[in-house]
């Protein structure tokens, strides 16, 4: 039932005539993919930062 | 009944220490269903007879266009959560689903603009399903600039969550819009209570890419919520014991 639609993978990646349709879509869908996770993961790491430093001066004033 | 599984979810610590293990399951199976999915209708789906390759935009069009509804139908239950329950968690949900919704949005109206021109021979028009696409996308927009503009998160929860609750109207007017107005945009591809319109070959791959971004968009609404935990809930002794052992 599974059979590759196309003749070569240079058929593939022209896939003609739509290939400069398709295929900045789905770059575009994994860059927002990707970008959101970066963004999450950069949030996360300066809520931490923050409260890292947060600590380090509730230390100081202790001593 | 217990309603323990509820009242766990007012807990911000109990949350974030399990969030992270199921963003972390959610993450890698996304994966795998995406690469899986989008490889297969790429390459293996058939050709359309009319549309040619250019339908295989589908495949992403589709997913993501259903997620950007629902992602604002999710955020409506958390108004309705914040609102009934004063649940914080619910508040933090809809943060973060503002921004990941506004994102399917935007990914979803690109897409059907680019998959518009080899087919209606333009990319935009001004037709019902567009437009009120567009809207959702400005209730995002208009969500994210109210929460950006109010210092105080609970006052700037309630407001969001009110808006949340009016632009709910939005929502069936997208669905029904392909039904009551004369549109260029096709009716739903694929319903839950007819047969596809489609072969098998073609809506399988379909079927497998709105899984994928449907785990996916968990997992970036986890991520996101962790993080806007970890910032809202810094005084707190148990983020600072997290951060201190850590």
């Amino acid at each position: 039932m599974l059979e590759f639609q196309f003749e070569s993978l240079m058929a593939f990646l022209a896939m003609a005539p739509h290939g400069a349709y398709v295929w900045p879509v789905y770059i575009l869908g994994l860059l927002i993919l990707g970008g959101l996770t970066w963004v999450n993961l950069r949030q996360h790491r300066q809520a931490i930062r923050l409260v890292k430093r947060q600590l380090e001066r509730e230390e100081t004033h202790e001593s | 009944m217990s309603w323990r599984w509820f009242h766990q979810w007012g807990s911000p610590r109990w949350f974030y220490e399990r969030a992270g293990r199921w963003q972390l399951v959610c993450g890698w199976l996304a994966l795998i269903l995406l690469v899986v999915g989008s490889l297969w209708g790429l390459g293996f789906a058939p050709v359309d007879y009319q549309q040619g390759n250019s339908y295989r935009i589908i495949y992403l069009h589709v997913p993501v266009a259903f997620l950007a509804q629902a992602m604002y139908a999710a955020m409506a239950v958390c108004a309705v959560v914040l609102f009934v329950w004063k649940m914080k968690l619910a508040d933090v949900a809809m943060q973060a689903i503002a921004v990941t919704g506004l994102a399917f949005t935007v990914l979803s109206l690109v897409s059907g603009a680019v998959w518009g021109k080899p087919t209606w021979g333009t990319y935009w028009v001004w037709d019902a399903r567009l437009t009120s696409m567009l809207i959702l996308g400005f209730l995002y927009l208009g969500l994210i600039g109210l929460r950006a503009a109010i210092q105080d998160p609970d006052q700037a929860g309630k407001a969001c969550g009110i808006l949340v609750l009016v632009g709910v109207v939005n929502l069936p007017i997208i669905k029904y819009s392909v039904e009551w107005w004369n549109t260029l945009h096709q009716p739903a591809s694929l319903k839950l209570t007819e047969k596809p319109t489609m072969p098998a070959s073609m809506w399988m791959p379909l079927l497998v890419n709105i899984l994928g971004y449907y785990i996916a968009a968990a997992y970036l609404v986890l991520g996101s919520m962790r993080a806007i935990v970890i910032g809202r809930e810094r005084r707190a002794s148990w983020v600072k014991e997290l951060v201190g052992r850590a």
